[in-house]
């Protein structure tokens, strides 16, 4: 058993150096392959990533009455924190309310949003609850139904959020991923499907080698194992190829734009498995025409 | 002792005739020429023994082995007491002579010490043990022939199954090839010849060689 272990193993190696070209394309070809899908899968990651935060910024202004006494303030953040969907109710005073609007207003050398609150005698600015919402809760059809909820609590005069801004994410990025998969899926497809012809040319190249080992006497199990060998060689050899070519672009990238790229871990570790999977079944599609 | 049995064997070929009536009989240490035109169906008989093809009616016995029983688990077990051997060689072209003998011990998974003592023991029968580490494409015609017979005597066969082994070598090669089939014969391997070429029975005449006719898909001796 561990003769033909090494049997196949030795032969799984020796197959590269008896089809250098046809390997070394095969080979290249399974690269291009994963680091297409490498760079789709860090792409959609990053992508995803973008559209998490942006959604994790959706807020609601919630305006509370001028007459409402400080107790039921309390009261009403109480009854906030109950709603469905709100993740947190920050309290914002009308004298807090007066420093954001000089902050906002106030920039560089203009001075008229300071100079518009001062020219007041009183703050006219009411107090209000800055609301953010739980994840599930971060699209248009939730926001609504969050905002009619809170409308409807007594104290409450005005509930202020970005509704176009929020369906628009929701629409875009609804297209942007349905087009980006259909790109990627496609793109993936297609490579795959380059490098079970590359692979199944090497094994063709073999074809008389199958032959002849059936002749004498080999079993299919094998006949399979050397070839099986040689694919999950070329597979890790693919994978590695094309992690160390991500991995070079993603800091040529950070280098280049200074943003802050993710690239998790478990995309490395996936194109080695695809590598190692595509080798496998390629090889495994290949053999399979000439072992009876 | 009978070591091939064909009884009423049928094949059918995709789009045409195959064999219609097959009977022959192979007995221990016997040499056997199935003589008959190109395209009689001989290749198959011996595809048929080899089990690369199963009847469509009748039964092929090999040995223990009965087309009618044999699982595809068990085929190679079956070609592992054959030996054969083919009108183009069949060699490995970028293995030297003796990988090419020893490759039949590896995969059938053969110690690696009995490796090297068979395939020289089988290189010397066919007078080859000095040209171990050439290449195919170094070699003659013949010699290559007699690599392959190296080849398919080194798992000790009691069958040697020859499907035109002259085809492609000139009379005094042929000669050469014929001489070597006959002495691995008298030293008790059957052998069943396939050849277009009638001469070759009637040139070496023996009490072993019987001769079995094929034409049209049936035999007849």
């Amino acid at each position: 058993m561990s003769g033909s272990f090494f049997y196949s193993l030795r032969e799984g190696l020796d197959g590269f150096r008896r089809a250098k070209l046809a390997s070394f394309i095969a080979l290249m070809t399974m690269s291009f392959a994963l680091i297409l899908v490498g760079i789709v899968t860090a792409v959609a990651v990053n992508l995803v990533g973008l559209v998490d935060t942006m959604r994790g910024r959706i807020e609601f202004e919630v305006f509370v009455d001028n007459g409402l006494a400080n107790a039921d303030m309390a009261e009403l953040r109480q009854q906030l924190l109950q709603v469905r969907g709100v993740a947190a109710a920050q309290y914002i005073s009308p004298a807090e309310a007066a420093e954001i609007f000089k902050r906002e207003f106030a920039r560089g050398d203009d001075k008229k949003g300071s100079s518009f609150l001062d020219a007041l005698d009183a703050n006219p600015l009411p107090a209000s609850f800055r609301i953010t919402l739980q994840k599930p809760f971060q699209n248009s059809a939730a926001v609504q139904q969050v905002a009619q909820d809170i409308e409807k609590l007594r104290g409450v005069d005005e509930v202020v959020y970005r509704r176009d801004l929020i369906e628009a994410l929701d629409r875009y990025v609804k297209w942007a991923l349905l087009i980006g998969s259909g790109f990627g899926i496609m793109f993936c497809v297609g490579a795959f499907l380059l490098v079970i012809n590359d692979i199944r040319l090497v094994i063709h190249a073999k074809r008389r080698l199958i032959e002849i080992m059936q002749l004498v006497g080999a079993t299919r199990a094998f006949v399979y194992r050397p070839l099986l060998v040689q694919g999950f060689l070329q597979g890790i050899a693919g994978g590695l190829l094309a992690s160390g070519f991500i991995y070079l672009l993603y800091r040529l990238l950070l280098l280049q734009l200074g943003t802050a790229l993710q690239l998790p871990n478990f995309l490395f570790i996936g194109l080695l498995l695809a590598g190692i999977l595509l080798g496998l079944a390629a090889s495994y599609l290949g053999a399979r025409k000439y072992i009876q | 002792m009978n070591v091939v049995r064909l009884s009423n064997v049928k094949v059918r070929y995709r789009g045409g005739e195959g064999l219609k009536n097959v009977n022959l009989l192979v007995r221990n240490g016997e040499f056997v020429f199935l003589v008959g035109p190109s395209g009689a169906g001989k290749s198959t008989v011996l595809r048929l023994i080899y089990m690369a093809e199963r009847p469509a009616d009748g039964q092929v016995v090999v040995g223990q082995f009965n087309s009618n029983a044999i699982t595809p688990k068990e085929v190679p077990f079956l070609r592992r007491q054959l030996g054969i051997i083919f009108q183009d060689f069949k060699l490995l072209e970028d293995r030297s002579v003796y990988e090419n003998v020893a490759f039949t011990l590896q995969v059938t998974g053969a110690k690696r010490k009995d490796v090297k003592r068979k395939v020289l023991r089988a290189l010397t029968n066919v007078g080859l043990s000095h040209k171990r580490y050439k290449m195919p494409h170094e070699l003659s015609g013949g010699e290559q022939q007699r690599v392959a017979i190296a080849r398919a005597l080194v798992n000790d066969p009691f069958i040697l199954l020859a499907d035109e082994p002259t085809g492609n070598l000139d009379p005094v090669t042929t000669q050469g090839i014929m001489a070597l089939l006959e002495k691995i014969n008298a030293r008790g391997t059957a052998v069943l010849m396939a050849t277009h070429n009638y001469s070759l029975f009637e040139s070496r005449p023996s009490p072993r060689k019987r001769v079995v006719r094929i034409e049209n898909g049936m035999t007849s001796t």
